[in-house]
């Protein structure tokens, strides 16, 4: 099956304007090298990931954009390998400090498909840092789990860290300021309280140590 | 593991310039914290700056990082300022109810450069000064 230029911008059109719908696709197949008529192996994708980069720009409304991105997914044969395949639950294993470096990255990435401003995708990447630095620092291994979910009304992320360590005797304490820890133990976790929408922390000495936190999409 | 990767430090007149261009992992950033203090022994350099305008995001343990660095520096007789701190990323801590007391910032480079500059020679016109006056 062949696919042309007027069946790429009729989908463009139901999500943004004309003007705005073929400059962006005359972007896209210049930065990507792709002839529309003649789409060889792979070329559906690249096309793709180049209309991805003008859709998440002009397309404000996160259902919208991954709507109109499985439509060109499904025109240009290559649904299969479509990109934005990275919308389900990510579980990232910490286990060293370089760890802390992938788990922020997915969790900005994530956060940036899901629609969130950049502001609010540095404030969770922030805090994703935080809860990957107090595994590798107190518990030494653990997980983290990034969660986009839907309900009602409201869309957003979850992200939940668990680790086996040692957990914390004295909640308060912590949340009061009074704890002074080498390292900051306190002050990361205030922090992420203030960063986030939803905050639940479940821990005992000798329990581990268990955070829950949402952040919703404005 | 990883000693490889360092950040350069550019020594420029009297100033120290590092430019972290990198997503700072903890490693680097104590290996940082090192090579400032060494290179502040060997160059005898009186100001330090840290361009932060490439790094992707400051959380407490970087922010304490930069702050720790300012504050040996200082005990080393110099002073430090940062720059090109990243708006998003400064509404971040303040959000998290973080600072980065004891470091001055500037908005750019060149404003840190001028800023130490001023600063020296304040502190030099000081040295003239008879007790008392101010």
């Amino acid at each position: 099956m062949t696919v042309n230029d007027g069946q790429v911008l009729a989908v463009l059109r139901d999500y943004i304007s004309e003007i705005t719908s073929r400059s962006m696709l005359a972007a896209a197949t210049r930065w990507s090298k792709v002839e529309i008529s003649r789409l060889g192996p792979g070329d559906g994708r690249h096309l793709l990931t180049e209309l991805q980069k003008g859709i998440q720009l002009y397309v404000k409304s996160p259902m919208q954009r991954r709507e109109c991105l499985d439509r060109l997914a499904l025109l240009l044969e290559d649904a299969a390998e479509a990109p934005a395949s990275s919308r389900g639950p990510k579980k990232i294993v910490i286990r060293e400090e370089s760890d802390i470096v992938s788990a922020r990255g997915a969790a900005r990435a994530l956060s940036g498909e899901l629609g969130f401003t950049p502001a609010t995708q540095i404030k969770i990447a922030t805090a994703v840092s935080e809860l990957a630095r107090n595994i590798v620092q107190y518990a030494g291994s653990g997980e983290i789990t990034l969660i986009p979910f839907h309900n009602g009304r409201r869309e957003g992320i979850e992200i939940t860290s668990s680790d086996q360590g040692p957990g914390i005797s004295d909640t308060a304490e912590i949340f009061e300021g009074r704890n002074r820890s080498r390292t900051g133990l306190g002050i990361g976790l205030r922090g992420t309280r203030n960063l986030m929408d939803e905050f639940d922390l479940k821990t005992a000495p000798g329990q581990g140590v268990e955070v829950r936190i949402r952040k919703y999409v404005q | 593991m990883s000693s490889f990767v360092r950040i350069p430090i550019i020594k420029l007149y009297d100033n120290l310039i590092v430019s972290i261009q990198v997503a700072l992992s903890d490693r680097l950033a104590q290996q940082l914290k090192d090579d400032i203090t060494d290179q502040i022994q060997n160059t005898k350099a009186k100001g330090l700056i840290i361009d932060v305008s490439g790094v992707d995001l400051i959380d407490s343990y970087l922010s304490r990082a930069l702050r720790d660095i300012g504050l040996i520096s200082r005990m080393m007789g110099v002073r430090t300022v940062i720059c090109g701190l990243d708006p998003l990323i400064a509404m971040t801590l303040v959000e998290m109810d973080m600072s980065l007391q004891g470091v001055r910032t500037a908005l750019s480079l060149e404003r840190a450069v001028e800023l130490l500059d001023e600063e020296r020679k304040h502190q030099s016109l000081a040295l003239f000064r008879k007790p008392g006056e101010r």
